[in-house]
């Protein structure tokens, strides 16, 4: 008897090497094909260095009668060499010192810093002047500078310092928006398009509505516990977390079931499901689909595994055809087709229901079709109809792979078989 | 590893020894792997020049945190694959050239090696390509399973177990080899 081990033993063991003339013919082509290749990355090296020199002269040219273009708009009298000589002056002019991103200060400070008084006395108060002056507040992370344009600011002022406030989770932000919420118009559309950019979200809708409508999403969320909000406060152990991809390792959108489990990704791929009880087994199977149905795999975790982070990769499918017939050859009809994990008797598992996206078709000569056959693990078919049952190992199909499976016999056992021959 | 870095390093410099240190370190597990898996020393040798000079068609350029061993194993299960899927191939129509070389081995065992050889073989090719795949990568490329699992383009897990079932799989089938 060969045991596993053995058998690792055995071809650990083997080790075949090529006789000395076939090394020296590979060694030879080999450095004949690096040695051209060498060649030609050389050559490509030196065109990008040479394009690389041309693109930034020609940069430096643009941007040097951009310049020129831009002083002789603005000084229309001065002459040419006038225009080049003060053109470094014109440039590197600060045209609002004030709004220079400022060094960060220690908050004790800051109280002092003559925020307002400074917005009210600089000449230039048109839009873009405040909108850039707040963001250097922001910039520099003045909070209270933020809170005191919400007192002396115009409305659009105190907008704009609402936002960077919130993004900075300061809690005078939610008091400013409710304020500035209640001096919106809800008839006025403009109003109504503004509230809906701040995430004001029940702008202009009657209290009662609001409160229905809050007492609604409460009970939702209440018979809801695969909700994600709620699954972030369970323990981590209890839930199985990470992503769908395809071969390429792009994250895609679908749906996964493990075991009795089920739950869809976000449009981002991550996933979290809850994780497989396992029971007495050892391990649980799934199977993944994207969003459009034409990848997925079928995988299995083990109960010792740690379900963080995963990956699963989604393939293309493989399919399958054939017939069914009884023991005197003749079609069936209405027969049932389940695709299961093919496993020996030594390995239990918690199948539950394995759903997949299988896309079968039976015909009423008996002859069926299974479009979509997920990839990744030894799959086995099972055609059975009242008392009599045939098991067909599949393997492992190849993505795309076509399994013609020739007739299938149905008899009255539920014993592996093999497949057909000429199948 | 680090080895590996700097015979890349060298290669960038167009020094062709590092080519045939490269080539001389990795020969063995790229033909035992090819070998494993078509179970046909012509083509084999065949997928192991052809690996091998696209290695060096790509070695001017080829990243210097790559790993070679990666590479290779990628290499050789594609060429493979496209072997075992070439429609003008037949392993009946192939001739067998003699001469497997195997190391350990002195002139007293040679043959009963080579019969052990011969028969881990051909229940090598009786597996399923997938599982096939996962067992000589591991065993004769020296992958582990999480860059076998980059390669296959699945999780890790699955290539644990595709190895795993692989083994089981040969083991059923040599002892019916045994009991024949």
């Amino acid at each position: 008897m060969n045991g596993r081990n053995d058998v690792e033993e055995k071809l650990r063991k083997i080790r075949c090497t090529t006789p000395s003339e076939v090394d020296e013919q590979i060694l030879v082509d080999a450095a004949a094909e690096f040695e051209r290749a060498a060649k030609v990355q050389a050559g490509r090296s030196w065109r990008i260095i040479v394009s690389g020199v041309v693109i930034i002269l020609l940069a430096a040219a643009v941007v040097f009668l951009m310049r020129r273009g831009e002083v002789r708009r603005e000084r229309p009298g001065v002459t040419p060499s006038q225009d080049v000589i003060q053109q470094p002056v014109q440039i590197e002019k600060p045209e609002q010192p004030e709004i220079a991103p400022a060094p960060r200060r220690p908050e004790a400070t800051q109280e002092d810093r003559p925020v307002p008084e400074q917005a009210d006395t600089n000449p230039d108060t048109s839009g873009q002047a405040k909108l850039a002056r707040i963001s250097a507040l922001a910039a520099a992370g003045d909070i209270n500078g933020l809170a005191a344009i919400l007192e002396t600011g115009d409305f659009a002022s105190k907008i704009t310092a609402v936002r960077f406030l919130s993004r900075m989770s300061d809690p005078r932000a939610a008091a400013a928006l409710n304020e500035l919420a209640g001096q919106l118009d809800p008839d006025d559309p403009e109003d109504y398009f503004l509230a809906e950019a701040l995430g004001i979200e029940d702008f202009g809708i009657p209290e009662e509505e609001l409160e229905e409508a809050e007492a609604d999403a409460e009970a939702e969320t209440a018979t809801e516990p695969n909700t994600p909000e709620v699954q972030k406060e369970l323990p981590s152990e209890q839930y199985a977390t990470g992503w769908l991809t395809d071969v390429n390792g792009y994250t895609i959108e679908g749906k996964i079931q493990v075991g009795q489990k089920q739950t869809a990704t976000d449009a981002n791929g991550a996933f979290s499901i809850e994780r497989p009880s396992f029971a007495e087994f050892i391990s649980s199977f799934g199977c993944a689909v994207s969003i459009d149905g034409q990848l997925g795999t079928v995988f299995h975790w083990n109960q010792d595994e740690d379900l963080n982070d995963i990956e699963i990769v989604c393939t293309s499918f493989a399919s399958a055809s054939g017939s069914v017939v009884d023991v005197n050859g003749q079609p069936v009809s209405n027969f049932q087709i389940e695709i299961v994990p093919d496993v020996n008797e030594r390995q239990a598992y918690s199948r539950g229901e394995f759903k997949g996206p299988w896309q079968s078709k039976i015909e009423t000569d008996g002859s069926f079709e299974i479009a979509a056959i997920p990839t990744g693990y030894p799959l086995a078919l099972v055609v059975s109809k009242e008392d009599l049952s045939r098991r067909i190992p599949l393997d492992e199909p190849e993505p795309g792979e076509h399994l013609p499976l020739g007739e299938i016999v149905l008899e009255a056992s539920l014993e592996e078989n093999s497949i057909p021959d000429g199948g | 590893m680090l080895e590996d870095y700097q015979l890349v390093l060298r290669l960038h410099r167009g020094d062709t020894e590092a080519l045939r240190q490269i080539y001389l370190k990795y020969k063995d597990g790229t033909y035992t792997t090819a070998l494993a898996l078509l179970n046909d020393y012509s083509a084999a040798r065949s997928v192991l020049h052809d690996v091998f000079v696209m290695f060096a068609k790509d070695a001017p350029g080829f990243g210097l945190y790559r790993s070679v061993k990666n590479y290779l194993a990628g290499r050789v299960i594609n060429r493979s694959q496209e072997v075992l899927r070439s429609k003008m191939y037949k392993v009946e129509e192939v001739p067998r050239t003699m001469g497997r070389h195997l190391e350990g081995a002195d002139s007293t065992n040679e043959a009963s090696e080579q019969q052990h050889t011969e028969a881990a073989m051909e229940a090598m090719v009786k597996v399923p390509l997938p599982q096939r795949e996962a067992v000589t990568l591991h065993l004769h490329g020296g992958l582990s399973f999480r860059e076998i699992a980059r390669v296959q383009h699945v999780s890790a897990t699955t290539a644990q177990a595709r190895y795993s079932y692989g083994l089981e799989r040969l083991a059923s089938i040599l002892d019916r080899q045994v009991e024949t």
